[in-house]
């Protein structure tokens, strides 16, 4: 009798608290009721979505007023380079012999005439409108310099990302549903080798082995053109892939791992969900935020990377170029590929960001 | 391998409810991944007895028979309701693919079906939720998506492992009502997993108790609750949710239930019992013994007589207080 | 009355000796007995390549520069390597470029550790806004020019040869210790010992300097492993690309770069050089997955 009694005052109380917080409820049976709102995002009105796209909105702005930051910096990081060099540049570029006129001219050309922040505010300007200045050796604009070499550096990114998820997709979710399995261990040993050999040896053995043994690619050398020059590409994007895809496919393995043991998986099996959507939906889907993010942040390191396989290769890429810029002390050119290729790897940062975002909803930029 | 639940017997009629109930770590939900067959996922597996569903004897069943069982013939809510919403899916998407494993239909169809299901389990506006993720909505809101995608293919049976465990009161009684409604509705059979016997009073037919992976009394739930025949039984009555102050409701059993792998010789509840002797302590877990209309695992069963007893344990619970 | 503490068995003595105070009581032989399998293997191989690469320039009778026999001999009983397109003995010559490349690798790795270390520490005790936005962009930037490409623009304004490339190393990799110092040193101050330190009235300067950087430089030593790698693939990698440590000195990447153009017919020009540098990261990679694994171990 006496629980009988608790029972019922208990939910007296509830009613109360029940009634407290929604007085506007319409009381249609008691069952019907929308729970009440607990917290900002659990209300459920028009309202909710407006504030949902603000907040969307919001950190994707606060994340891009930092990209621009940051290019700014990059800009003044690439500024304060050719301010590193010992020495009057001119002199180093011109030696000994060089006339007063023609010492005057040279600092014209690279900017580096007239007081410190009047240099700063006209590079600036400059960047601004595109213009990096121009080539020591060649006279050419700096930027149409890097825009005929870029195809085929972008060839060279595009085939490598294309080899990288066709590789690493199949290959990390293969090592998370195995993972107990011979295969399992054999990737992991198999893993860290390729993680840990530099690609400049391993580039080479790749050439030793598909180029000069059995001839499936030049040994070094570019065919323009789309179909021909997939000839030429595969084997350097394959060196590249050595030690990216071993990197991605295991954080993508650990990642499936950890979602498989999430409760919505168990209940997709239990609703009867099968086949590709299964794989697609409960285990690749979720576990792909964090791959993704990975590759914004070994952008960096492919680019890198890049440079030597350009080499390795011999194609001439902006990789080529700035190893040649270098090796002639081209300043302003090697000072606007340094510029750019930090650019680039912030714009691929931020992209990655913003697919993480649309692929994970739960994921916060921050 | 350590065995998890050892001495459960559970059985129900079409459109019976049943209540399993139990402190955590007693095998409940061990249990009710049995009945759903997704022991494997959790690496236990069945290695005696079996689990009759109809005709079939799922216990033996293989991966392909389950798929035409599970969701079809048997509907399962998880316990987390936000951890069950796949977060980068949209509600449809889920909801959808729980209908579309029915049959053909066409999209369209299968939206309208998702819209009805919806409404089935009074969501308000479910168009817009529809489109919603599971972090966007509230718990509540959550359970009830769960509960839709559950009963999508009608199923004959639906398990719910304490589906109002992560809610608010009042929301935990909307959605138990919500669930009696529908089992009505449907004409389902309801196994529901709680470790609040006064839920199960509220909900089932039938209550089972279970302790350190045995069922230690079952039966009707009124028999239940006007004589229990088990201390174990008894104790959980005394601590029922309802009646403890926040974070006390566990004190009114003393000591600690007994976890897996490290179970007592004779009946598992002695060193929590305060009718415990001799021969409490002795042989293995006592088998269900029938008394009165219900069934006991407890040897002294006879003795635990009703106005007698009862006190006692409510003694035991002030003793307890005491203490601290 | 009767006041009992959270936690009456821990001395205030306890609570003071941090993390890095704790490690520095262990003595060798029982850090291989923690050590896991991954770790060991990577002990291993990197002392193995320290004695090759300090007793085999020490033992053989030639030196790395010496024109010993005719040119590209292949591997056998007298040239265990083979000799390269000069005619001096590859074995000598891979091994003296082991001691260069470790070397220069330690150099490389520890001036950025103990500068990132300071100004990271430093810059986590700020917390005034605009300085944390400003500090934010400023690492981010510095870490988002792609590291070999920096590098090579910094040598590109220096100079060429092992002193361009060592301050190129220097300036571009000292921001990624000066993250982690700071997140550290941001989560320590939060930390129990550091907290009782201020109670007991330390100075600020003498808690940042014994209790604060030990700890965030442990951590940085961590990280300090797989930039290690990352090092000797820049000071190869460069070399490789004939401006970092330039022939005649024995260098794994000017090797390789050398032995590149006889790639077709003298392979075994690239393949020793290649492997034995590859083993080295590999080594290290080993040692850094596996320390890793004992200190994620410790904290679950």
């Amino acid at each position: 009798m006496r629980s009988e009694r608790a029972t019922a005052r208990s939910g007296n109380r509830d009613l109360e608290r029940d009634q407290d917080r929604q007085p506007s409820q319409s009381g249609d049976g008691g069952h019907a009721n929308i729970p009440p709102p607990t917290s900002h995002f659990s209300s459920f009105s028009p309202r909710f979505y407006a504030g949902t796209l603000r907040l969307l909105r919001h950190p994707v702005t606060r994340r891009l007023a930092q990209a621009v930051l940051v290019a700014f910096l990059l800009m003044v990081f690439a500024f304060l380079l050719v301010r590193l060099i010992p020495g009057d540049p001119a002199m180093i570029l011109l030696g000994d012999v060089a006339t007063e006129e023609d010492l005057i001219a040279y600092r014209k050309l690279l900017g580096i005439d007239g007081p410190l922040h009047s240099q700063f505010g006209r590079y600036i300007s400059n960047v601004a409108r595109g213009d990096f200045g121009l080539s020591i050796r060649s006279r050419e604009p700096v930027l149409s310099i890097i825009g005929k070499r870029l195809p085929v550096s972008l060839w060279l990114t595009a085939t490598t990302i294309f080899m990288t998820v066709v590789l690493a997709l199949p290959l990390g979710v293969a090592a998370a549903l195995y993972r107990r399995t011979w295969f399992g261990h054999v990737f992991q040993i198999v893993a860290s080798v390729f993680v840990a050999t530099p690609v400049f040896f391993s580039g080479l053995l790749l050439i030793l082995l598909f180029a000069v043994q059995v001839s499936l690619a030049p040994i070094a050398g570019y065919y323009p053109g789309f179909p021909a020059n997939l000839y030429s590409l595969w084997l350097p994007a394959l060196t590249i892939n050595c030690v990216l895809v071993p990197v991605l496919a295991r954080i993508l393995q650990s990642s499936i791992i950890e979602t498989s043991s999430e409760e919505f998986v168990e209940a997709a099996i239990i609703r009867g969900t099968q086949g590709w959507r299964f794989y697609w939906r409960y285990l690749l889907r979720p576990s792909l935020a964090p791959t993704i993010a990975a590759l914004g942040y070994f952008a960096a390191t492919v680019v890198s990377y890049a440079v030597i396989i350009e080499i390795i290769f011999n194609l001439p890429g902006v990789g080529m170029t700035l190893v040649d810029a270098v090796r002639n002390r081209d300043y302003p050119l090697v000072q606007g590929i340094v510029f750019l290729s930090g650019l680039l790897v912030v714009g691929l940062t931020f992209t990655a960001d913003l697919v993480n975002g649309w692929l994970d909803p739960r994921a916060k930029m921050r | 391998m350590l065995p998890v639940v050892d001495a459960a017997n559970l059985s129900l009629d079409r459109r019976q409810a049943v209540g399993i109930v139990g402190e955590s770590g007693s095998g409940k939900t061990m249990l009710c991944r049995a009945l759903i067959g997704t022991l494997a996922r959790h690496g236990a597996e069945i290695t005696a007895g079996t689990v009759r569903f109809g005709g079939l004897d799922l216990a033996a069943a293989s991966e392909r028979v389950w798929r035409g069982i599970r969701g079809r013939e048997i509907g399962y809510i998880p316990q987390s309701s936000l951890a069950g919403l796949n977060p980068v899916l949209t509600v449809e998407t889920q909801l959808v693919e729980s209908i579309s494993a029915m049959g053909t239909l066409s999209r369209r169809q299968a939206r309208d079906k998702a819209v009805e299901l919806l409404e089935r389990v009074r969501i308000p506006r479910a168009p817009q939720v529809l489109k919603a993720r599971g972090h966007q909505l509230s718990g509540g809101m959550r359970q009830r998506v769960m509960i839709a995608a559950a009963i999508a293919q009608s199923p004959k049976l639906l398990i719910a492992d304490e589906p109002t465990t992560a809610l608010d009161v009042t929301i935990q009684r909307e959605i138990l009502s919500l669930i009696t409604q529908l089992r009505h509705e449907l004409n389902m059979a309801l196994v529901l997993v709680s470790h609040d016997l006064a839920v199960i009073e509220d909900v089932c037919d039938d209550v089972m108790v279970m302790y350190a992976g045995a069922s230690v009394e079952s039966g009707p739930v009124a028999a239940l609750s006007k004589t229990p025949r088990h201390p174990y039984t008894r104790a959980l009555r005394v601590s029922r949710v309802d009646r403890a102050l926040p974070g006390q409701d566990l004190d009114a059993i003393p000591g600690d239930a007994a976890s897996v792998g490290s179970w007592p010789a004779g009946c598992r509840f002695w060193p929590r019992c305060s009718h415990a002797d001799e021969e409490c302590r002795r042989g293995s877990q006592p088998a269900l013994m029938p008394i009165g209309r219900q069934l006991s695992a407890c040897i002294h069963a006879e003795r635990l007589v009703v106005g007698e007893q009862l006190p006692a344990v409510a003694n035991q619970e002030d003793s307890a207080r005491r203490r601290k | 009355m009767t006041i009992e503490s959270g936690a009456p068995s821990r001395s205030l003595r306890d609570t003071l000796v941090s993390p890095a105070g704790r490690l520095r009581l262990l003595g060798l032989g029982r850090i291989w007995q923690q050590l896991n399998a991954e770790a060991r293997w990577g002990v291993v191989i990197l002392a193995l390549i320290l004695l090759l690469s300090v007793f085999v320039p020490l033992l053989s009778p030639s030196d790395p520069y010496e024109f010993v026999d005719l040119p590209l001999q292949p591997p056998g009983a007298t040239y265990p390597f083979g000799t390269d397109h000069l005619g001096r003995d590859l074995l000598v010559r891979v091994f003296a470029a082991a001691r260069l490349d470790i070397l220069l690798a330690i150099l490389g790795v520890s001036v950025p550790i103990v500068i990132g270390t300071f100004i990271g520490t430093l810059a986590g005790t700020t917390r005034n806004r605009i300085a944390e936005t400003l500090w934010d962009g400023l690492v981010n930037a510095l870490t988002a020019f792609p590291e070999i490409i920096l590098v090579l623009g910094i040598v590109a304004m220096v100079e060429g040869g092992v002193r361009g490339l060592l301050i190129a190393i220097w300036i571009s990799r000292w921001a990624q210790y000066a993250r982690i110092a700071r997140a550290k040193s941001l989560a320590l101050r939060e930390a129990e010992f550091v907290q009782t330190a201020h109670v007991l009235g330390y100075s600020q300067l003498r808690i940042l300097v014994r209790h604060i950087m030990p700890n965030v430089f442990s951590e940085a030593l961590a990280y300090a492993l797989s930039d290690f790698i990352f090092i000797i693939v820049i000071i190869g990698g460069l070399s490789f690309l004939g401006l970092g440590v330039r022939p005649p000195t024995p260098e794994w990447g000017a090797m390789l770069a050398e032995g590149r153009l006889y790639l077709r017919t003298e392979p075994w020009l690239i393949l020793f050089p290649g492997f034995f540098l590859s083993l080295t990261a590999i080594g290290v990679a080993l040692l850094a997955r596996g320390l890793e694994q004992i200190s994620k171990g410790e904290e679950g």
